[in-house]
């Protein structure tokens, strides 16, 4: 039981490093065209 | 100058030259037709230099507001994985033995889980471009792309965000913290 629990968790920690990844990618690369475009 | 054109085409009129006369006509059909030309141009120009200006302005807020989300991003991001931390150091404590563990240390994981951290992004100056005629002055068709699909990046993100949220607080922590009493 604990153990069907932990898997859960991992996934649920997968999947939000994941967005946070996708999330982290769109920012910086917004970030860096806006930067460049109004230079 | 009318008033030349003018005397001009009576004069080549009035003195039979027709073949001249259509010459001078076509010349002058051209001569108007560069000037409509010229002056579209000059239009255009003028638009473009006026379209760059404001793209100009754009970017910049866009980009103040993306550095001010990205900050707040990685402050939430490090206060999860610090919530993070305490929950692998809770799980690992089990079974507890009263007499071994360090209460503090407990009591310091579990003060990780109290704030709950939540990326609410600024996005005043993202939703009036997109949802504006403004969007057409963004010349970078990839960061078109990537503002477009913005509101759905954060969605996704929200909800996996609201999943381990909701997982912490009705299945971890409350369950841990029946087990400990202070």
């Amino acid at each position: 039981m604990f153990k069907l629990r932990r898997n859960n968790l991992k996934d649920i920690i997968e999947n939000e490093e994941n967005e946070i990844s996708l999330i982290r990618k769109t920012i910086s690369k917004i970030i860096e065209l806006s930067k460049a475009k109004n230079q | 100058m009318i008033k030349f054109f003018r005397k001009t085409r009576q004069n080549l009129l009035s003195e039979g030259k027709t073949g001249k006369y259509f010459k001078y006509a076509i010349g002058e059909i051209v001569l108007v037709m560069i000037g409509i030309l010229l002056a579209l141009q000059v239009n255009n120009w003028n638009q473009n230099r006026i379209n760059k200006q404001k793209e100009k302005l754009l970017l910049v807020e866009l980009h103040n507001e993306f550095v001010k989300n990205k900050e707040q991003f990685e402050n939430v991001i490090l206060a999860h994985e610090k919530a993070l931390k305490s929950t692998d150091y809770m799980i690992n404590q089990f079974p507890i033995n009263p007499k071994e563990i360090n209460l503090d240390t407990l009591f310091a994981h579990t003060r990780g889980w109290a704030n709950r951290h939540t990326f609410n992004p600024s996005q005043g100056v993202i939703k009036s471009l997109v949802n504006s005629s403004s969007f057409d002055i963004i010349s970078d068709s990839e960061l078109r792309k990537l503002l477009v699909s913005w509101e759905d990046v954060l969605t996704d993100y929200q909800e996996e965000e609201n999943i381990a949220s909701e997982i912490l607080r009705n299945h971890i922590s409350s369950k841990l913290l029946d087990k400990i009493a202070y």
